[in-house]
């Protein structure tokens, strides 16, 4: 499952879009299902994985989205590789953000919701919630900074129980 | 608020799409020289995508129907049982991959040639970067990741595709050849194929059907053009489905905005000279007009304290004119270094023949103390790849740091990789690069001419 989350990630990172970032997931992992796939290590599968979502995200935003808006080869390289070499880590992180989302506060959830899951644009978030966009943008900047803190802070407590 | 929380909220607005080009190019020169930056931008993508999750199977657990009740919840769509499906496929693909050993996809093209870096992803997710000549493959990808790479390949049948540059094509043989060009330079010599089942070349702005001929292909992110030097080839735009028939001397350009008609034109005769237009020619590098060259230079005096704002506003609005087409070109990262590459066959209404008096006037800036590469990619007069041909510029040629330089660089310094003694005069001019043997050097271009 967390292996689902790097590579939606790696998706939306392109589309920008959850619904559009999952439906690219579901059409890897039937890919690599039907099409009898044979690596050598799991670290290949994830490579694959990783490049194909990246070919598909890439020809959704072209027909969805701007080509300008899609980010450059070179710096989605960047994020491909720091990612594949981050793997270990990463998997360990996605399963403290899922806890940390749990003890967030209703309205923070609510914006975020708003934000990722219904795909809402800040502006169109900021018309919803009653607020300035400026404060919208701030609130989600700080919303993923406290996020992010709290990811740290499990890890580190996992990592003193485990020593 | 922290600078991380700013650097957040600069990367939400990017990602929205709501920054100014200037400050889009300044969140870009972020990402690619901060890892930090980098690290900001994939936390919030994984955020992202796991919280669109975690509510996506909260919706999905509350719409289940609760039978126990006798009564049914449901307001929205079903569980998505694809998620589902989806999601346990990755994991039992990842835990049986070192077990299972499927049969291997049937090979269907040899190498014949190659040269730079490039790397081989196979439909079955095999990738490797040592590629060697006379190696088998299956059907996959292949991309060409420096300016001087090439390959060409071979089918059963003996039709060949050479491809050149920074390049990536998706090759399949299943009873029917298919190439799908993602973007860069494709040439090929194509042996009759059967009537009902001709080679076929994708692009994002045109499909192309091939019964037996010799064409190039140039593919930018929204622009395709064929030259076809034998037989015949159908083009069909993809913007919106209008086909030609593109005979043998003759060219065409398709394009994803453009909804004018298909203009066949004839290739013209040659010339020799070239003077490229920058800001059209560029592949790969950012261009930068004078104006905001100057923006930012001014705005470094005034940081510095050189200069007052007052003065510089002054100063830039004597500079500024309507007419802002004027610039120069940035080398920008690439795998083998900071790299300028040009494309002439893509923009050239006729084809550049090299000849022995020919010599490449180039100016620029060199920001740092490296030497360079320069290079060109030549196509045979009458179609089909000839070879990438390049010379080393050593330091002492270029001037010190911020100087502008003029170097002249004739023809007969140019070398195949392969070969100290081929030359490409005679040849066709098809591309042109230029890269740092420094990847912390910044080069920038001025102008580049092939004069006589």
């Amino acid at each position: 499952m967390h292996s689902r989350d790097r590579i939606a990630a790696a998706a939306w990172i392109v589309v920008r879009d959850a619904q559009a970032s999952e439906d690219i997931f579901q059409n890897v992992a039937i890919k690599a299902m039907t099409k009898q796939v044979r690596f050598e290590a799991e670290a290949a599968v994830l490579s694959w994985a990783m490049i194909t979502a990246r070919r598909e995200a890439i020809d959704w935003a072209r027909r969805h989205r701007s080509e300008s808006t899609v980010l450059h080869t070179d710096i989605l390289d960047l994020l491909e590789q720091e990612w594949l070499q981050a793997s270990d880590r990463i998997d360990a992180r996605s399963e403290a953000l899922r806890a940390c989302l749990r003890k967030l506060p209703r309205k923070s959830k609510e914006l975020l919701r708003l934000r990722y899951r219904d795909g809402l644009a800040c502006s169109n978030v900021a018309e919803q919630l009653g607020a300035g966009l400026d404060v919208i943008y701030k609130r989600l900047s700080r919303l993923h900074q406290t996020l992010k803190e709290c990811i740290e802070g499990r890890l580190a407590d996992s990592r003193t129980f485990r020593s | 608020m922290s600078d991380t929380d700013g650097t957040y909220e600069l990367l939400l607005r990017y990602l929205d799409d709501t920054l100014c080009p200037e400050e889009r190019a300044r969140v870009e020169t972020m990402l690619r020289e901060q890892a930090q930056v980098r690290d900001l931008l994939r936390e919030i993508a994984q955020q992202a995508a796991t919280i669109a999750d975690v509510h996506r199977v909260t919706d999905d657990v509350q719409r289940v129907p609760h039978t126990t009740h006798g009564h049914s919840t449901e307001s929205g769509p079903a569980v998505k049982w694809p998620l589902l499906v989806a999601a346990i496929a990755i994991l039992v693909l990842i835990a049986t991959q070192l077990v299972l050993q499927p049969e291997r996809d049937p090979e269907i093209f040899t190498v014949n040639g190659l040269a730079g870096q490039m790397k081989w992803i196979g439909d079955g997710g095999q990738v490797t970067d040592k590629l060697t000549a006379g190696q088998h493959l299956p059907g996959g990808t292949l991309e060409l990741l420096s300016a001087d790479a090439w390959i060409e390949i071979q089918f059963l049948d003996g039709s060949q595709v050479s491809l050149s540059g920074h390049s990536a094509v998706t090759v399949s043989d299943q009873r029917q050849k298919m190439l799908h060009l993602r973007q860069g330079t494709l040439s090929a010599q194509v042996e009759p194929q059967p009537a009902n089942r001709p080679l076929l070349v994708h692009t994002d702005a045109a499909d192309l059907q091939v019964l037996g001929t010799q064409f190039n292909v140039d593919a930018q992110a929204a622009t395709t053009k064929l030259t076809v030097n034998e037989g015949r080839v159908r083009l069909t735009r993809v913007a919106d489905g209008q086909a030609i028939d593109v005979p043998a001397r003759h060219q065409v350009i398709a394009s994803i905005a453009d909804d004018h008609g298909l203009a066949l034109s004839r290739r013209v005769e040659h010339v020799t000279t070239w003077h490229s237009d920058l800001k059209s020619d560029a592949v790969h590098g950012k261009w930068t007009s004078n104006l905001k060259m100057l923006a930012a230079r001014l705005k470094k005096a005034v940081a510095n304290g050189n200069m007052t704002k007052h003065d510089a506003i002054a100063a830039y609005k004597e500079s500024a004119t309507l007419d802002d087409e004027q610039g120069s070109i940035w080398a920008m990262p690439s795998a083998v270094g900071p790299l300028v590459v040009l494309s002439v066959s893509a923009t050239s209404p006729a084809p550049v023949i090299l000849t022995e008096r020919g010599k490449f006037r180039i100016r620029g800036r060199r920001h740092a103390t490296d030497a360079m590469e320069v290079g060109i990619t030549t196509n045979e007069p009458h179609g089909g790849f000839a070879g990438k041909y390049s010379v080393s510029v050593p330091l002492d040629a270029l001037p010190g740091d911020d100087d502008t330089f003029e170097i002249e660089l004739p023809l007969g310094m140019f070398r195949k990789d392969t070969s100290l003694v081929d030359s490409p005069v005679g040849k066709e001019l098809g591309g042109w690069w230029c890269v740092s043997n420094s990847r912390f050097a910044k080069l920038e271009i001025i102008s580049i001419e092939l004069v006589e």
